[in-house]
């Protein structure tokens, strides 16, 4: 019975992991079409330049967050090389970060039963 | 006043970071040494799932907090001197990623000898030379700050 509720744990410890990733993913993606979409333009057509300058750390921060725990999270085991390169480019594009969590999502499904 | 607070605080934060970054490099240097295997006794008798699971929560606990600290308390340092543009601060900042990215391949390999069938990468055992060196590239940018 113990290898089965290790097992169990070790699902519901990686199901967490892919959840925060996730809530990571779109912090991340959020603040990037924040910074772009209403901070650039704030700065450029509004001569509001304080937008950029409060966005930008704030983006720069929450990249760094996703990026560990992205290392953190394909370090552990289970990842492709080619599903790892999706995650880190997704995050440079806007919009990417929807398609990132998608995948996410599906995979804390299949990690174990809420 | 307040720039020399977030300064020790950063400088506080950082030692944490650092130190437990040593910790979990040395725990899998040590695991992923090829006479060390699954359940076998550590050091004084202390299995090793016991060693896992007391460094994982140190970095759980102690050490990714104080990463965190130290991003956050090093960019109010950086807006509060006025130093971004600086091209130290931006080398710096080069290799403050490049721990962090270490920090996360150490924790990830942590979560995997946690595992029954846990393997550690060949390259997670070189982690303590490039940690060394990058704090010694970050401290002389830093005091020096020769750019």
């Amino acid at each position: 019975m113990a290898p089965q509720f290790g097992s169990e744990k070790a699902g519901s410890e990686e199901r967490r992991q892919m959840l925060q990733m996730r809530t990571a993913c779109l912090v991340e993606g959020g603040t990037l079409i924040l910074l772009l979409f209403v901070a650039v333009p704030l700065k450029h057509l509004a001569g509001f330049p304080g937008a950029v300058k409060a966005m930008g750390p704030v983006h720069g921060l929450a990249f760094l967050t996703y990026f560990w725990m992205l290392t953190r999270m394909v370090s552990s085991g289970g990842w492709s090389r080619g599903e790892t390169i999706k995650l880190f480019a997704a995050a440079m594009v806007p919009f990417g970060a929807f398609f990132s969590a998608r995948t996410l999502t599906r995979r804390a499904a299949l990690a174990s039963p809420p | 006043m307040i720039y020399l607070w977030l300064k020790a605080f950063h400088i506080v934060s950082v030692t944490v970071w650092i130190g437990g970054m040593f910790v979990a490099a040395i725990a899998v240097a040590a695991l992923s040494a090829p006479k060390s295997l699954p359940g076998a006794p550590g050091p004084v008798g202390i299995a090793q799932p016991d060693i896992i699971g007391a460094v994982r929560r140190w970095d759980r606990w102690a050490t990714s907090p104080a990463m965190l600290l130290a991003w956050l308390f090093g960019l109010a340092v950086a807006t509060e001197g006025g130093w971004f543009g600086a091209r130290w601060l931006m080398m710096k900042l080069v290799f403050v990623v490049a721990l962090s990215g270490l920090h996360g391949i150490l924790s990830g390999t942590l979560r995997k000898l946690a595992r029954p069938d846990g393997r550690p990468s060949p390259a997670s055992g070189h982690a303590l030379p490039v940690i060394v060196g990058a704090v010694v590239v970050i401290v002389l940018l830093v005091v020096l700050k020769p750019l």
